[in-house]
């Protein structure tokens, strides 16, 4: 069954399509939502509205327009951006991204805990770039699409993301700076630091 | 390969490079250290989809739970909105009837003959007797000199018996008047004009049976053009 007739159905009341649909479309809008805010709450929080609004506006989806999963993003990039603009003067951002999957090989107790500050590092610096770079940056490198799956998704052209990632990469590597101080620090301390 | 290059290159290519991207690597400091910079980030980013929270069982239960809550809110909406909706339509067809209804009286039948006469004499609303001061005040438009020397002149009589008053409403010469009639409505020159109209258009029904369902009635028309007086003739 598409996308197209499980958002039809589930308007209508079918709680099983809507599971489908569901389980079809979280984790895109999750981890999209994650990495623009570098928030888990704000995550789960876009997730939620993201599915209520696809519902609610379930009869102004048009199938021939392009598929449910650009629909979708376009409602979390909307609902993303509302979030962000809320919590802007409230909250000192990406301060509660701090629960990461446990790797799966072992590792020591150091090595651990710096590679746990690393990626919130970099997780700080991805959400600290301007909207339209951090965009870019998101879907191309984090969300794993082709430079034109991008450039559908952002509505603008593959040149324009091509430049957008390259200035976004500059930005990062400006920020990311003192990584690569640290990581000098944790190789020079012994084995236990080794980050690769 | 020149640095522009060899930069636009290295975004396409990530990490796998051509033999003339190598040989322009080796030889720039600049573009291997932007190398080594993109190499670094690609690690980052790798970690970062590696160690990216997965959706908690939490969210799931939430967001069905919100499901649940929608869906209950949509029936009860559509349970109160059914009878409202169902007393919206009764009420624009009963509207629509009333409509119909009085759109059909407002269509009468007209008696054949109608068409052969001409338009009915103008009839105006009996004007309601002013006050003396306030008579005296109002201006009729474009009233002839000699009338307000009559009006004048009028003034200065003493005031008519009560029985005159009913005589001058009522003139014993057959018309039957149409307004409220004193010097000061009625002054000036007065022209009579046979008009013929259906016995239905005019309320004074005469005795004899019409012929051809048509009267004629004489109408005392003021200089104003409107009609003071009629009378029925046989």
């Amino acid at each position: 069954m598409t996308d197209a007739e499980l958002l039809r159905q589930a308007a209508a009341g079918d709680e099983a399509a809507f599971r489908v649909l569901y389980e079809r479309l979280k984790m895109g809008v999750f981890r999209y939502a994650f990495y623009m805010t570098n928030s888990r709450t704000a995550a789960e929080e876009s997730t939620q509205e993201v599915f209520m609004t696809l519902l609610n506006k379930a009869k102004s989806f048009n199938a021939s327009q392009g598929d449910l999963g650009a629909f979708t993003f376009g409602l979390a990039r909307n609902v993303v951006r509302r979030i962000e603009r809320r919590e802007r003067t409230y909250r000192a951002r990406f301060n509660d991204a701090v629960e990461e999957n446990v790797p799966a090989a072992p590792e020591t107790m150091t090595g651990s805990l710096i590679r746990h500050e690393r990626v919130a590092s970099v997780r700080a610096a991805i959400a600290a770039l301007p909207e339209h770079y951090r965009q870019a940056v998101v879907l191309c490198d984090l969300c794993e699409f082709s430079y034109a799956e991008a450039a559908a998704r952002l509505d603008c052209a593959v040149g324009t993301i091509r430049s957008r990632l390259n200035r976004g990469h500059a930005l990062l590597a400006q920020k990311l700076k003192l990584l690569g101080e640290v990581e000098r620090e944790v190789r020079g301390a012994g084995a236990e630091g080794c980050l690769t | 390969m020149t640095c522009d290059e060899f930069r636009a290159h290295i975004s396409d290519a990530k990490l796998s490079l051509d033999a003339d991207a190598s040989e322009h690597l080796e030889g720039c400091a600049g573009c291997r250290a932007m190398a080594h910079a993109e190499d670094e980030l690609s690690r980052c980013f790798a970690m970062a989809r590696d160690s990216a929270p997965k959706v908690p069982a939490s969210l799931d239960a939430s967001v069905m739970a919100a499901y649940r809550q929608r869906k209950v809110a949509v029936a009860d909406r559509h349970r109160l909105l059914k009878p409202l909706a169902w007393s919206a339509l009764a009420a624009g067809l009963m509207l629509a009837a009333i409509l119909l209804v009085s759109h059909r009286g407002s269509r009468a039948p007209v008696p054949d003959n109608a068409s052969r006469t001409t338009e009915p004499p103008r009839v105006t609303q009996p004007a309601l007797p002013l006050p003396e001061h306030a008579a005296a005040k109002a201006e009729p438009p474009a009233r002839p000199k000699v009338a307000r020397a009559h009006v004048q002149a009028h003034r200065n009589e003493p005031k008519a018996a009560p029985a005159e008053v009913a005589e001058r409403r009522a003139p014993s010469n057959g018309f039957q008047n149409l307004m409220y009639c004193d010097p000061l409505s009625c002054g000036g020159a007065m022209q009579v004009i046979r008009i013929q109209v259906p016995a239905g258009a005019i309320d004074q029904v005469p005795a004899w049976r019409p012929s051809n369902g048509m009267v004629q009635a004489d109408v005392v028309v003021g200089s104003d053009g409107i009609a003071r007086a009629i009378r029925i003739v046989r």
